[in-house]
Parts: structure tokens; C-alpha cells; sequence
């Protein structure tokens, strides 16, 4: 099935866009998303996802999921978006 | 304006002499440290943020709302200075200002439990669905278990 995932700030800088597209198996899991993710784009995409220096938000189709266990579903939509703060 | 870093010496000062709190600090611990604030005095806080091409807004109002502690977003490795385009700090700066009027007022419908995020590189809105979280540190269901000022600023160090 297909799915986009999307990221901002650094994160978007590695992958070179806003948002990719990825095949993915059907039961897919959204911390396999991440994974895969990571290890598509290197150490320092893994370090921005799944590192214990930060916390970030994870969505499903722009809304915060509790669990990253959760299945996803053709067209979802992923979404890691890195920490800011600033102003 | 506050024209001094938060700190836990001057939080409880600084937020008791509001009617509402408009966070834009630079550092995550003044962050955490408003917001635990804001939920200890019972006070609405409007969060913004902006960093390079991008930014957010999201309103906090106490025992209604997700408070940034519910989030999880914060980062170890943030230090200044960061890169920011003037434009998207203005329009994030705008756009809180919008969200204090209508939390004051009463008027129109502020982002309850919705985070704005700007993606100026793509000229993109996008509406972020978000929840309390019951096990949260500052306002989630277990008082008892709340954290205090300087553990919250020690956590984002």
C-alpha cells in the first residue's frame, strides 16, 4: 500500500522535501514507518526520530497518535515533526 | 513584555501578574516552566514558536486543553543562536496575538486542542489534532505525581 510521510526542520533537509511517498507492506505499523525512515536517510535522521535527546510530535493524517504501534492504512498520511521553539 | 529569561526563581512572580501568558521564549525550559505555571495558577496560555521558515501556535487553557508538558515535544540539543526569518516570526507573532484577543474576548474560536503549524518554505497551513495526555507530569489526572519548577527545567536539559 501506499503512504506519504511528511517532517519539518531538520529532518526535511535530509530527505530534501516537505513529504515522500513509500510502499509499504499491508500491517505496517507506524514505528515501522519511522524505522524504515531512518534507516533510509541515515544516522542523523535516526538520532531526529528515534533519539532519547528529543521529543517529537508523531501524526496520523495531522492528528497526535498515543501509540506507535498503531497500523496504518493506504493514503495515511505520517508525520514526525521535529521540536521547535524560538520566536 | 517580559524582558528577562523565565527561570524558576521568577515564574511563579511573572505568571501571577497576568491575565494571560503569550510564550515565545527561546528556550524550551522557560517553555516548560510557563506552562507548568500556567496550569499550577489556572491561567490561559497562548504557545508560539518559530524557528527558520516554519512555526507554530497552539492555546492552553488548563483542565480543558492538552498542555505543552502532554506534547512531549522538546529538544536536549536546542541552543541559540537559531536561523529565523523575520516574515515568519512576524506572522507567528500575529497569529498568537489573534489567539490572546479571542481567548480574552471571548470572541470566535481559539486552537483548543489544535496546534497551527506554518510551513513557510511550502506556504502551507496545517490544522494538528492534539490530546491530553492522563499520565502527564503537569496536568495530567494525578496531581499528586506533578512536577516541580526546577525539575521541569532540568528535564530539557
Amino acid at each position: 500500500m501506499r503512504i506519504a510521510f511528511s517532517s519539518n526542520s531538520k529532518l526535511r533537509d535530509l530527505m530534501g522535501a516537505a513529504c515522500i511517498r513509500m510502499e509499504v507492506p499491508p500491517e505496517t505499523r507506524v514505528v515501522d514507518v519511522l524505522e524504515n525512515v531512518a534507516e533510509r536517510y541515515g544516522a542523523e535522521a535516526r538520532a531526529l526520530i528515534l533519539g532519547e535527546r528529543s521529543g517529537v510530535l508523531v501524526l496520523v493524517n495531522d492528528e497526535m497518535i498515543e501509540q506507535r504501534t498503531i497500523a496504518v492504512s493506504h493514503g495515511d498520511e505520517i508525520t514526525v515533526l521535529l521540536p521547535i521553539a524560538g520566536g | 513584555m517580559v524582558p528577562e529569561f523565565v527561570s524558576p526563581e521568577n515564574v511563579q512572580g511573572l505568571v501571577a501578574q497576568a491575565d494571560i501568558v503569550v510564550d515565545g521564549a527561546p528556550y524550551f525550559e522557560e517553555r516548560g516552566l510557563l506552562n507548568r505555571e500556567c496550569v499550577q495558577q489556572n491561567k490561559p496560555m497562548v504557545e508560539a514558536a518559530a524557528t527558520g521558515m516554519e512555526g507554530f501556535v497552539t492555546v492552553v487553557i488548563p483542565g480543558e486543553t492538552p498542555c505543552i508538558q502532554c506534547l512531549g515535544f522538546h529538544s536536549k540539543d536546542w541552543s541559540l543562536p537559531f536561523p529565523i526569518l523575520g516574515a515568519v516570526s512576524g506572522t507567528v507573532a500575529n497569529l498568537a496575538a489573534l489567539e490572546a484577543i479571542k481567548v480574552l474576548t471571548g470572541y470566535g474560536e481559539p486552537l483548543r486542542g489544535i496546534l497551527l503549524f506554518l510551513d513557510g518554505a511550502s506556504s502551507f497551513f496545517r490544522r494538528i489534532k492534539v490530546r491530553r495526555n492522563p499520565a502527564c507530569p503537569v496536568c495530567g489526572d494525578r496531581p499528586s505525581a506533578s512536577i516541580g519548577r526546577k525539575e521541569v527545567a532540568r528535564k530539557c536539559e
